[in-house]
């Protein structure tokens, strides 16, 4: 089922215009936003010596700050989607422009100045008439800087669901699709190219030829209107698409960043849109467990798929591994106690994270269970993503266990660990057992033989209050609990990770087959 | 007339005193040139006119009137001001340098071209030449003519000049006091000049106060100077002028 690359083109052209919208109204937003912060704060900083450390050390930290750190500690404050990402992004281009702000100004030769004061200016004149325009080509230089890097920083923006061109890159990720990587990568450094151009000229009008005076306010003008232009159109489309306000009947459907997440986000978003009269959006591919346990909690989102061990560990913080029943009753008892939350039946099949070697390199080494890897483990290298590996519940507990002395330990991507042992890079990676790239890559999961590891139902959580109000959300689902088996799962994993077909394309022919949509 | 009254300036300890008790008075309409060697105090005498310094003690009227009484940017408005620096606005033209002031008592645009233009005729620049070019496009005499005019924007009674041909070449500063001198007799003001160069003293004043180490020595005309000087500084002072001067 490869479509050709033409196809896949023309199957996007579609939401590739609506995530670049998006893209554009986010960062031109978020860089509007700085210069409305970072002008104030650098023209400060110039006539008040007394703050001016302070002002420039912070907008300093801000972009020593991670961003995904940043926009993680916003969510419990600002929620998920457009204002998070906005602020975020702002913190970022506030330095460059603050910083410019601050040196074009104090960097005036002494002798205007002088005149200035002398002529009897006041200090706002001074800085309207005199000191603003000589420092403004210094300043575009920081605007411009900070256009540039936030709309590569954008594409952070799809982790809490507030789209834009990352969202192809996370997806690809996600869905082991190259192509969509590059549809979002490339038009990002296009964008970023471009309206660097157009900021450089207008950068250079302003600078150089000032005497060309009607030459300047033409170029001036038009870059003007360009942008302007640029920026409302973005923001009109995106105000229409995506600034949604949730209206009663309304219901987000949210999924994390793996292709099963997706899947079974999918198979509800559909059975929700087709079976009950609600309106369903879906807010797909947040970035963790953190994020999209504080949409829910915020009302950003009201249902998604998760699995109880995650729940149990990460969220509820406890330690003793109990029987996959216990720990489904244990979630839900105090999920319902604790965040108003119900975990509606188990889909049916559980999930298990486990480490893996190649097939082959199971077989040369006689290694099936995790003690057996532990007897040779210093000579191996481990991929994984940060969350299993600093989870207590995940690699520490089973490092407790069996006490592994890997040579190295490489922190990746969840998808990109399949490329890293496909090519010989690492001898171990962390694996979910329902995932089909283990048959497709010859991967052997080895046996949890402490069992250290409980085995995670797959089921979804929704808010409390919305079930109440809308009781045939659970009716809508309901064909859905208890008749998704490993197998089944491990098909549908298949089908997109391998076989490149999109996640609701797989989810909507699943439930076409068992008859569900009629 | 501008008065002194008492006036001594340091900067926070006493022993660095650079104004020491500094009485006089500048008549209105005279040339008042404030003469001495760089460092002796002249150039925050004059500063202190327009409150760009403030004295440590005494007091400065205008017409009677005290000029802490005045805001600061009203008093600066109402005086021309001409700088050794020229301090032209880089990213204005000529024009806009020139009706600046006129702009910050928002008066109308019309009046502000016309009035620029009278003024760069008055300084002997041709307006049509140089009213759109930008201060780079001068030279440091066109510049420093352009500065003048600008001070002389809206019609000031008072003119403080700091040096203003300090930084430039002998001829070309030649040619500038013939325009000082030219437009002395056109226009009536109060021009309270400081230079360092005693002939320009001599050339463009109606009296000149020599300083020297924050104190008057002498003051008088170019006639009671070097008819009567004073002190013993006064008369080194001419002695080693007029030894350049026959030298020259």
């Amino acid at each position: 089922m490869h479509s050709s690359l033409f196809s896949f083109l023309v199957n996007h052209v579609h939401v590739f215009i609506k995530q670049l919208t998006t893209h554009i109204a986010l960062s031109f937003s978020a860089t509007i936003l700085a210069i409305l912060v970072g002008l104030p704060l650098g023209i400060w900083a110039y006539q008040q010596s007394s703050v001016r450390k302070i002002i420039l050390s912070i907008t300093s930290v801000f972009q020593t700050i991670p961003s995904l750190a940043l926009l993680a500690l916003l969510i419990p404050i600002l929620g998920i989607g457009f204002k998070p990402t906005i602020v975020t992004l702002m913190f970022y281009a506030l330095l460059p422009i603050t910083r410019n702000t601050y040196t074009g100004l104090s960097q005036l030769p002494k002798e205007t100045i002088e005149a200035a004061i002398g002529l009897g200016f006041t200090r706002w004149q001074r800085l309207r008439m005199v000191e603003l325009p000589i420092a403004t080509p210094i300043i575009i230089a920081g605007i411009r800087t900070a256009t540039a890097m936030t709309i590569g920083i954008t594409t952070i923006a799809a982790f809490i669901g507030a789209g834009g061109l990352g969202t192809f890159i996370t997806e690809g990720l996600a869905l082991n699709d190259s192509r969509l990587i590059l549809l979002g990568a490339i038009p990002t450094a296009l964008l970023a190219l471009i309206v660097d151009y157009i900021i450089a000229q207008l950068e250079f009008s302003l600078s150089a030829q000032k005497r060309q005076q009607l030459r300047l306010k033409k170029t001036k003008l038009t870059t003007i209107i360009l942008l302007a232009g640029f920026f409302i159109f973005s923001y009109g489309k995106y105000g229409s698409n995506n600034f949604f306000s949730k209206s009663k009947n309304t219901i987000v459907v949210a999924s994390k960043n793996f292709t099963e997440s997706y899947i079974l986000a999918y198979l509800m978003s559909e059975l929700i849109e087709k079976k009950t009269k609600l309106h369903v959006i879906n807010k797909f591919n947040l970035g963790s467990t953190a994020v999209i346990q504080n949409a829910l909690l915020k009302g950003a989102i009201d249902i998604y798929p998760e699995y109880t061990g995650t729940a149990y560990i990460a969220i509820l913080k406890h330690q003793r591994i109990l029987s996959p029943r216990k720990t489904y009753k244990i979630v839900s008892v105090e999920y319902k106690k604790r965040f108003n939350l119900i975990w509606l039946p188990p889909f049916g099949f559980s999930n298990m994270q486990t480490l893996a070697v190649t097939k082959y390199f199971s077989k040369a080494h006689h290694i099936k269970t995790l003690s057996d890897l532990s007897k040779i483990s210093s000579q191996l290298t481990l991929a994984a993503p940060a969350a299993f590996l600093k989870r207590g519940d995940a690699f520490p507990a089973l490092q407790n266990a069996y006490h592994f002395k890997f040579k190295n330990i490489i922190q990746m991507q969840p998808d990109l660990v399949y490329d890293a042992i496909k090519n010989k890079n690492v001898q171990v990676i962390e694996v979910f057992t329902t995932d089909a790239r283990i048959q497709a890559f010859n991967l052997k999961p080895l046996k949890d033989d402490k069992n250290i590891y409980p085995p995670y139902y797959a089921a979804a959580i929704i808010q409390s209050n919305i079930l109440k109000k809308h009781p045939e959300i659970r009716s809508a689902l309901e064909p859905l609990f208890g008749s998704i088996s490993e197998k089944t799962i491990r098909q549908l994993n298949a089908a997109v990770t391998l076989q490149h077909r999109t996640p609701k394309a797989v989810a909507h022919q699943f439930l076409m087959e068992k008859g569900l949509l009629s | 007339m501008i008065r002194f009254n008492h006036i001594s300036k340091s900067y926070n300890n006493n022993d660095a005193c650079i104004i020491k008790n500094v009485s006089l008075e500048i008549e209105t309409g005279e040339t008042f040139v404030l003469l001495g060697s760089s460092g002796c105090g002249k150039t925050t005498l004059l500063k202190m006119i327009n409150r760009l310094v403030e004295p440590s003690t005494g007091n400065i009227e205008i017409n009677g009137k005290d000029v802490r009484k005045y805001q600061p940017e009203y008093l600066r408005r109402t005086m021309g001001y001409v700088f050794q620096q020229v301090g032209l606005f880089p990213h204005m033209t000529v024009e806009q340098n020139v009706s600046i002031v006129m702009q910050l008592l928002k008066q109308p645009t019309k009046i502000r071209k016309a009035r620029a233009h009278a003024l760069l005729d008055l300084m002997d620049l041709d307006p049509k030449i140089y009213a759109e070019r930008f201060p780079n496009e001068l030279s440091g005499g066109q510049a420093q003519r352009v500065g003048v005019a600008r001070a002389l924007a809206i019609d000031p009674n008072i003119l403080l000049m700091d040096e203003p041909f300090g930084a430039i070449d002998a001829i070309t500063r030649n040619e500038l006091q013939e325009t000082m001198l030219k437009i002395r007799k056109q226009i009536h003001k109060t021009v309270v000049f400081v230079t360092h160069d005693i002939f320009e003293a001599f050339r463009i004043s109606d009296r000149i106060a020599i300083m020297h180490q924050g104190g008057i020595q002498q003051i008088g005309t170019k006639h009671d100077i070097l008819n009567y000087p004073k002190t013993n500084f006064v008369r080194q002072l001419i002695a080693s002028a007029t030894l350049m001067q026959d030298k020259g």
